[in-house]
């Protein structure tokens, strides 16, 4: 326990001061060439089409367009856009041939022009009126248009963007053979349409802001009013309000920086690519964090138990996914403790083992002249070089890695007696195991070697006295104020229903404590209930 | 900082000392060790013993070939003797997966407590290794023998034991259990038996019969036969077959034991006391040499009839034997008249060898056939 515990301590204590040094340093001073007096909006059309290009110099992907009504001189308009940002056929069809065609002569009042222009001629979903400069550019850059009239003091904000967007796909990272096939997008609006498709309540709630000074990454924070955990929201939005950086490229950014334990190897911010996923992490009170950008949404509070659910195992039948999660649950543990229990018994405890056994593991290691824990050492990080030049790779020379892999590593070490098989056997055991459970990947690579390094020095002794130490330190894990190993620590409580095994759908009538207390009811017992 | 200081320490002090708490904490790679099979001690010539063990070798890398050397050494202890081998192995034997030990009868006569005390003592050996006596001049000259179905002889021998079970031509017991007589009152440790043959010009090990003993000094050896009823009458028969020595009806018969149940039951008239001993046995007909039908109800009868009497008549031979010719309690009489009748105990108790040289017993065995195999009459009946 205390192993743990003090690298998380002088973690703390190394960076912790680090850490708040760099918050107060993000300062931006962007546009600061202009002054205050020129920054503002003027009646003249051209000195606000100047004022715009002036703030994007040396930007040529702006376009600046101006047109003038055929029938009325006086209203001279401009509308400025970023090239690629907009949808072409919105402003040809719906802002400049309006403009451009109606007769604004007749029928139109001349002195409230740009109101007219608004509600009567102009035909889009989105239109609003900014007078300060900030607003406008901010709005010119997240891809909306800007459309002036000669004579007026503010710009319209005309919603037009149209980008190219990938489309909703299976999520390559949780394929599923039973179950919903969508998965979440880059786009924010598409993400969040995804989930309130299958929410249709007006409890569902959203709310945005923006992190990232240069960025401006829009995140939404969901959830449903009546179940959420609301401790956990509150603590949520102040970790969030509390994120002063440059920039958030992906929802990664967003779970390190408002993550419980920072040092921890165990995730506590979950994350899914799919909205049946989260929308049934929002119907048991947990709060979901979508960020522009990202197709993965992060969902709080996380705990030990997700990492072993899988969506299928709602879809399926309870008997196969109950079998399914110990498989899961089992060889998450197994992956980081078969290699040291290994080493502690054939270096340790050769007793333990039935005379056989030890006879054959002795004849393979016959000339091997490497100890066996540095063996596993080294084999283990190969094996974790392959796996990530696997992933690096391009997929065509992918399969020569792992030719390479299987046959020069396995194969060949043996051969030439550098390391014995039964060592190949199990690295390669704990290393298929532990892409089993990928959500517990960071913590099984980490532990596998803290317990070999444990079971080489201690023998079996070190590989309990290791374990004792993972599990104290889970125990004081919180995600959000709710404990890491809720639901695995008690199977009595209807908790336990859903975190060893599956339990049938119909006698799963609550929601999981603590996090859905206030309104625990899933399902009341209806008269068709089975028994 | 205070708090980190503190952290750390107390983390070197808990790995510092984990180390001292750890039961077995030496790292030692599986090939560097000399895994010991069996191992026969005799009488030394320059020293008091000499230790012979038998090392189990592993040679080739993908066809695993176990091959096996003896190695004598002498030695004042035979933790002396064992040590001394590291001036002819070199590496430290390894003892936890010896499977055999084999005493010559010269050690055997002199008392074994000397002998086993180190191998129920020392912490790597198993409690469960079988302990021999062997027949012949030396107990060595038992891994002269050519293992047939093992490599290595000592775990062919461990085999041949295991599946006593099976046969019940020698006692089974280990370690353990010969320490556990040899405290009990009023009881006699035996163990089994090791011979060489000569066979197919290849000597062959063979287990058979029983060394039996007074206190920790060897009396006598029982051949196959009596260590069979032997055992009937320790109730340690598990299997077995028993074979009609004459004729019932003009054919012999060999039945398998399924179950056999023996109870002693101490008698005391006055001063007088009667072990009645009760044998009960299921077993099957599994051969019959013969054309006769011992099958129908008159046929098993006179069948069971036989074997009872046979059993009768051999259990009270043997006692009659024992009584006379070594005044040895191998059936644990006494253990039983211990446990029964404490009092009567307390009285003969000092004077037990002699009393059981009197001791009456009474014979009832009860001989049950449950079934014919797979064949209901002989091959051929009718005329």
């Amino acid at each position: 326990m205390y192993v743990l515990m003090s690298i998380i301590n002088l973690g703390d204590f190394m960076f912790g001061k680090d850490k708040k040094k760099k918050s107060s340093s993000n300062n931006i001073d962007a546009e600061s060439n202009l002054s205050e007096q020129t920054k503002k909006l003027r009646k003249s059309i051209e000195h606000n089409i100047d004022l715009i290009t002036s703030i994007f110099s040396n930007d040529e992907t702006l376009v600046v367009r101006r047109f003038q009504n055929k029938f009325l001189a006086a209203a001279k308009c401009c509308i400025i856009y970023f090239e690629g940002m907009i949808d072409k056929e919105i402003i040809n069809e719906n802002i400049i041939k309006p403009v451009l065609d109606n007769d604004l002569s007749q029928g139109i009042s001349v002195n409230n022009l740009l109101d007219e222009l608004q509600y009567k001629i102009l035909i889009n979903n989105y239109i609003k009126v900014y007078e300060d400069i900030d607003n406008v550019v901010q709005a010119v850059i997240s891809g909306d248009v800007i459309f002036f009239l000669d004579g007026y003091e503010q710009a319209l904000v005309i919603r037009a963007n149209g980008w190219e967007k990938r489309s909703i796909t299976e999520p390559e990272s949780e394929k599923v053979v039973r179950g919903p096939r969508e998965g979440f997008t880059e786009s924010i609006e598409t993400n969040l349409a995804l989930i309130r498709r299958r929410l249709k309540t007006p409890e569902f709630k959203t709310k945005f802001r923006e992190i990232g000074e240069r960025t401006r990454t829009k995140v939404c924070i969901c959830y449903i009013e009546d179940i959420v955990l609301k401790g956990a929201l509150n603590e949520l939005e102040r970790r969030l309000d509390e994120i002063n950086i440059d920039g958030i490229i992906d929802s990664g950014y967003i779970q390190e920086l408002i993550r419980d334990a920072p040092f921890s190897v165990f995730e506590t911010v979950g994350y899914s690519e799919r909205p049946d996923v989260v929308a049934a992490k929002l119907l048991e009170g947990r709060v979901a964090v979508i960020v522009d950008g990202s197709p993965a949404v992060l969902t709080v509070p996380y705990l030990l138990v997700e990492a072993t659910q899988s969506n299928e195992d709602y879809y399926n039948n309870f008997i196969l996914a109950s079998f399914n999660r110990f498989i899961r649950t089992a060889s998450a543990i197994a992956a980081a403790t078969i290699p040291a229990v290994y080493l502690a018994v054939v270096t340790y405890h050769q007793e333990m083992l039935p005379t056989p056994v030890l006879l054959s593991l002795s004849a393979s290691r016959r000339g091997v002249p490497f100890p066996t824990a540095l063996s596993f050492f080294i084999m283990l990080l190969i094996f974790d070089i392959l796996r990530e030049t696997g992933a690096r790779m391009p997929s065509a020379i992918g399969q020569a890695i792992n030719i390479v892999g299987a046959l020069v590593l396995g194969e060949a070490a043996i051969n030439a007696k550098l390391v014995s098989a039964p060592v190949i056997v199990i690295t390669a055991l704990s290393g298929i195991l532990t892409l089993l459970s990928s959500r517990l990947l960071t913590a099984t690579i980490f532990l596998r070697s803290y317990l070999l390094l444990a079971a080489s020095l201690l023998g079996l002794y070190g590989v309990i006295f290791a374990f004792m130490s993972i599990i104290i330190h889970l125990t004081s894990l919180r995600s959000f104020g709710v404990p890491y190993l809720l639901s695995l620590t008690r199977i009595k409580d209807h908790d336990g229903q859903d975190a060893w095994i599956r339990a049938p759908w119909w006698t799963m009538t609550l929601r999981p404590k603590i996090i859905a207390a206030r309104n625990l009811v899933r399902q009341t017992a209806g008269k068709n209930r089975r028994r | 900082m205070k708090k980190t200081i503190k952290t750390v320490l107390l983390l070197l002090i808990v790995i510092f000392t984990s180390f001292f708490s750890a039961g077995c904490w030496n790292y030692r790679e599986i090939d560097d060790m000399t895994i010991i099979s069996g191992v026969a001690i005799d009488k030394g010539v320059d020293k008091k013993y000499l230790v012979t063990v038998e090392l189990v070798e592993l040679s080739g890398g993908t066809e695993v070939e176990q091959l096996t050397r003896i190695v004598s050494v002498e030695g004042d202890s035979i933790f002396d003797a064992v040590r001394n081998e590291i001036v002819y192995i070199g590496k430290k034997a390894y003892w936890s997966h010896t499977k055999i030990v084999i005493v010559s009868q010269d050690i055997a006569k002199e008392g074994l407590i000397k002998v086993i005390d180190w191998f129920s003592r020392d912490i790597e050996i198993r409690e469960n290794i079988y302990l021999l006596v062997s027949k012949g001049e030396t107990a060595k000259e038992i891994f002269e023998a050519k293992p047939i179905t093992n490599e290595v002889l000592s775990f062919q021998l461990d085999k041949m034991l295991e599946n006593q079970a099976r046969l019940e031509k020698a006692p089974s017991g280990d370690l353990r259990d010969f320490i556990n007589t040899l405290r009990l009152e009023g009881s006699c440790a035996v163990t089994p038996a090791i011979s060489l043959d000569n066979a197919d010009n290849e000597k062959r090990a063979k287990i058979s019969g029983t060394a039996f003993f007074k206190e920790d000094k060897l009396v006598g050896f029982l051949d196959d036969l009596d260590t069979q009823t032997m055992l009937f009458i320790k109730n340690e028969v598990r299997g077995g077959a028993i074979y009609s020595e004459e004729k019932i009806r003009n054919s012999y018969a060999t039945l398998e034991i399924f179950r056999s149940k023996t109870k002693i039951k101490p008698d005391i008239h006055g001063n007088n006391v009667t072990m009645k001993v009760s044998i009960d046995i299921e077993a099957a007909i599994n051969e019959i040499n013969g054309t006769c039908n011992l099958i129908d109800e008159d046929g098993r009868k006179e069948l069971q009839q036989h074997f009872e009497d046979m059993l009768n008549s051999r259990a009270a031979k043997l006692i009659k034997e024992i009584q006379s010719k070594y005044g040895t309690d191998i059936f644990g009489f006494g253990a039983k008249l211990r446990e029964d009748k404490p009092d009567y105990w307390k009285k003969v108790r000092e004077n037990w060898e002699e009393e059981f040289k009197d001791l009456k017993v009474n014979i009832d065995t009860k001989v049950k056939v449950i079934n014919s195999a797979k064949l209901t009459r002989p091959l051929k009946e009718g005329d």
